[in-house]
């Protein structure tokens, strides 16, 4: 009986046992079959180098250099004191976060983790050589981002970012990863797809310390492909410098194919502040700045263009035959409109003007009556045209097509109709004209090459190949009338006492047109586009002065410097 | 001789012998290294094998010989045993926090591992002694009183497991043999209660190992490593198994112990639960066997010895694969016959030699 008694105890408990073990290897195998695979596979990244960004003679401005990171394996510290205080004798780190930060390392205690990034080769060559002597330390290296031109091209480059979860849901499938950079502006992002690389990595079986047992799979990581801009680097610097201190734009393009040379926006930022964890507390100070330094003002920036329209206004009241070269007008300092009063910029009037005088002086009364002569829907039709309010499709993502205004637009916008006094301030370029500097280059661009609008275009080649030598559409006006405003914008720059007389250069015809743009604000834009050698233009330039004040008379003397530099650079 | 007719019990002695071979092998797939080497040049597997070549000869000596007659030795090799532990509590040398080795040049020897039979021993000589007062108190204060100083050495050393399998074993074999129902549950009951005070005797790391068992996820890295590892082995090998020689968690290094106290959960992760169950199913063998001699044997000592040998071997398979799936806190309590080491297998053999002599007399 006893012996019974003994024996159901002792039975039950096997079973309870075999109970048991069903319970962990049938019920619940996935679970630990999952567990034990991560166990001993792990994936070794291999990081691909993001691809470099050149100018046009193929000198780096973007690139990835060798970072330097000291991590550690915190089951692998024998002596946690002695490495906290080498760490601070080379590093320079205090003592009390090294001990934090290995302290984290604790959580992931057999893979390495991160306690310095980047320390220079120099430390990184003075740990590693006593980097064995240390259990637990671990010299590792990265790539990171280096933007040579510092705050300089920044519009053009852009920057990264850490892709976040909806970019990574609707990219996994293109291969990126969880932790990686992606373009968030520029060139950055526009190519982002050819500059990244395709990350390699290998699958190892490791043991309980992490140490690789055997390699199961390797995928050699695929470097991006190098991206060439039309940008000249010298110019790119020079335009930069121009504009230290101050706000606008400056760009400057071939006419005959649209390829940028230089586009300066100001101000600027680091990109570097994005992927260097050094700089990284700038990004506040940059996201917050009233002036927009993300902002690349040459593309995503519209304002009044002022009296550089009036180039615009001219071809069409020529084309249109509502004016010819010798259509005159007299300004006496006003322009009468009923009641209203609209003020030319000299008060005393610039007297009786021929076409070729009203665009020497920038004369309001003269496009004033040819304004109210041609009407809004003439004016909006020729600036469409010349790719006036709308997106100049370049190779950069942020561009806005700013506003060209018709009778539609202002009932649809405004909800009231247009009245002629809307007309005569859409004349000189004010109202509710707003252009982006990237538009009057291209406008500009069309005197300069006989009446053909080009696509600007800031990448040339992606990975040596040629993908892009500039789109050319032929806008079909009469070249005598192309010659007539040319020869005027020369006249701007070189005649006796011509509002762009700034921009005159001494071996070199320099063309082109001003423009002081109102704003509500007070303070006034300055404009000035031209063009460079006047019988064979190489460059178009234009300065946008934001809120500089001082108008389009200085605006003309910053281009004449960027002119001059071409020159001196031999590009013209 | 008279005593020495009866036949041996095969089927006990082949299923002792399955499990041990079960044993050589495992011990050789936890310390393999998948280079090249083999079973024969593997110095663990060899040792093992030795060890149940010892074995083997102890256990037929033993079933040969006339279990009655060897009793009368029982007190003196207690003492002895008793003498060894009082030694290590003094000079032994410290392993993993406790005193458990006595160091004879070549081999090790585990006196705490012996004295799990030479106890049974003293006790079957002692119940057998007091065969007319079976039932009485002072009786069954004595049958614990001679396990006492076995207990009390033990769990000094410190070695909660196998100080806590003389539990089992004493009231099994009290039990069984005719004392009295009235005085052994309140004292198991006085034993439970008075566990908070046990609580405050023990080392710190066996603490550890009680909360750890609460919550693994105490310590993932520390205390609690090891049975979460011993799970995930055990739990990946699925129905059938990752296959002999290709678990990952014991050749990678993952499992701690994994020749000694966790050798189970290589069984469990490269055979799946159909070699778990097959092992199960020869430790029920063995354990059936012992019961029926049990039940068989007229004589109190037979009974004893056989009761407190099947206790022992159940306890240990029960407490040892529980823990290695996480239903028992971690206490080093060896698989019998099956993990490595000299102390274990020998004592497990000897076990089964006694059972095996008993059960001649049956036959």
């Amino acid at each position: 009986m006893r012996v019974k008694v003994l024996a159901i105890i002792l039975l039950l408990s096997l079973a309870f046992l075999l109970g048991g073990l069903a319970y962990v290897q049938l019920v619940r195998y996935e679970r630990y079959r999952t567990m034990s695979e991560d166990n001993r596979l792990k994936i070794i990244p291999l990081m691909a180098p993001r691809g470099m960004i050149l100018d046009r003679d193929g000198k780096p401005l973007v690139k990835d250099t060798l970072a330097f990171n000291v991590a550690v394996i915190y089951s692998h510290i024998k002596d946690k004191e002695a490495l906290i205080n080498l760490l601070h004798s080379v590093l320079d780190m205090k003592k009390e976060g090294l001990a934090v930060r290995i302290d984290q390392a604790k959580w992931r205690a057999y893979s390495p983790n991160n306690v310095a990034e980047d320390i220079g080769i120099k430390k990184a060559i003075h740990l590693g050589e006593i980097e064995m002597d240390y259990p637990g330390l671990l010299l590792e290296v990265s790539t990171k981002r280096e933007y040579l031109l510092k705050e300089g091209a920044a519009g053009i480059f852009g920057y990264l970012g850490l892709i976040n979860r909806p970019e990574f849901k609707k990219l996994k499938r293109y291969g990126y990863r969880i932790n990686d950079l992606v373009g968030r502006d520029g060139v950055e992002k526009k190519y982002d797809n050819y500059l990244r690389g395709k990350h390699g990595g290998k699958q190892v079986e490791v043991d309980h310390r992490g140490r690789r047992v055997s390699t199961l799979g390797f995928r050699e990581p695929l470097p991006g492909r190098d991206v060439q801009l039309t940008i000249d680097v010298e110019l790119q610097k020079f335009c930069d410098r121009l504009l230290a201190s101050k706000k606008g734009a400056i760009i400057a393009m071939d006419p005959e194919t649209g390829a940028v040379l230089a586009m300066a926006s100001a101000p600027s930022f680091d990109p570097e502040i994005f992927v260097d964890k050094k700089k990284r507390r700038k990004i506040g100070d940059v996201l917050l700045d009233e002036d927009y330094p993300l902002l690349n003002r040459a593309i995503a920036g519209a304002y009044p263009p002022g009296s550089v329209f009036k180039t615009v206004m001219a071809l069409a009241a020529l084309e249109t035959g509502k004016a010819r070269e010798d259509t005159s007008y007299t300004c006496e300092g006003s322009f009468s409109l009923g009641r209203a009063k609209f003020r030319c910029w000299k008060k005393s009037g610039h007297g009786v003007q021929t076409m070729r005088d009203a665009i020497k002086n920038s004369c309001n009364v003269y496009f004033f009556n040819t304004g109210i002569r041609l009407g809004v829907d003439d004016i909006s039709e020729y600036a469409k045209k010349f790719g006036i309010g709308e997106k100049s499709h370049i190779d950069l993502p942020g561009e806005v097509a700013g506003v060209l205004p018709t009778k539609s637009w202002k009932r649809k916008r405004l909800g009231d109709r247009w009245y002629k006094g809307d007309t005569v301030n859409y004349s000189i370029g004010q109202g509710y004209l707003l252009c982006t500097p990237i538009q009057i280059c291209r406008m500009m661009s069309v005197f300069a090459n006989g009446g053909e609008l080009v696509t600007p275009y800031i990448v040339s080649k992606v990975g040596g190949i040629v993908i892009n030598k500039g789109k050319i559409e032929d806008l079909n006006f009469s070249g005598e009338n192309i010659k007539i405003i040319r020869d005027a914008l020369q006249n701007v720059v070189n005649g006796h006492r011509g509002t762009g007389m700034k921009a005159k250069l001494k071996n070199v015809i320099v063309s082109g047109k001003t423009g002081t743009s109102q704003t509500s604000r007070g303070k006034n834009h300055g404009w000035f586009a031209g063009f460079a050698p006047f019988d064979d233009p190489k460059l178009t330039v234009v300065v946008f002065d934001e809120y500089g004040g001082k108008g389009g008379y200085y605006a003309a003397g910053t281009a004449g410097k960027v002119f001059q530099k071409a020159q001196d650079m031999g590009l013209l | 001789m008279r005593n020495n007719k009866g036949r041996i019990d095969s089927i006990l002695l082949m299923a002792a012998m399955a499990i041990s071979f079960l044993g050589i092998v495992f011990v050789y797939s936890a310390t393999h290294n998948r280079s090249g080497d083999n079973l024969f040049l593997n110095p663990m597997a060899i040792k093992q094998c030795m060890w149940c070549l010892v074995g083997f000869v102890l256990l037929f000596l033993i079933a040969r010989a006339d279990y009655l007659r060897m009793l009368d030795m029982a007190y003196l090799a207690y003492g002895l045993n008793l003498v060894a532990l009082l030694f290590l509590l003094f000079f032994g040398d410290v392993h993993y926090g406790a005193k458990r080795w006595i160091d004879l040049g070549p081999i090790a020897i585990q006196p705490s591992e012996f004295v799990k039979i030479t106890a049974i021993l003293a006790l079957a000589a002692f119940l057998g002694e007091r065969r007319e007062r079976t039932g009485s108190f002072s009786n069954f204060v004595l049958g614990l009183g001679v396990i006492m100083p076995a207990f009390l050495l033990i769990f000094l050393q410190p070695d909660l497991g196998t100080s806590l399998v003389l539990i089992p074993i004493v009231f099994a074999v009290l039990y069984v043999c005719g004392e009295k129902i009235k005085y052994i549950i309140p004292v198991i009951v006085a034993g439970i209660c008075s566990t908070p005070f046990l609580w405050s005797l023990l080392k710190d790391y066996q603490k550890n190992r009680l909360l750890v068992f609460l919550n693994p996820d105490l310590d993932p890295l520390g205390a609690g490593y090891t049975i979460i590892q011993s799970k995930i082995a055990i739990g990946s090998g699925g129905l059938l198994g990752k296959g002999l020689f290709n678990g990952t968690q014991s050749y990678l290094k993952f499992l701690p112990e994994k020749h000694t106290d966790f050798i189970f959960s290589v069984i469990g992760e490269e055979w799946g639960y159909v070699g778990a169950a097959t092992l199960l199913f020869l430790y029920t063998v063995l354990i059936a066997r012992g019961l029926r001699i049990i039940s068989k044997t007229e004589d109190v000592c037979g009974k004893a010895i056989a009761t407190g040998i099947v206790t022992l071997i159940a306890f240990q398979v029960f407490v040892n694969i529980a823990m290695t799936i996480g239903f028992m806190p971690v206490v080093g309590l060896p698989l019998p016959a099956i993990s490595y080491g000299g102390s274990n297998t020998i004592v497990t053999l000897i076990g089964v030699g006694f059972l095996l002599s008993i059960s001649r007399k049956v036959e």
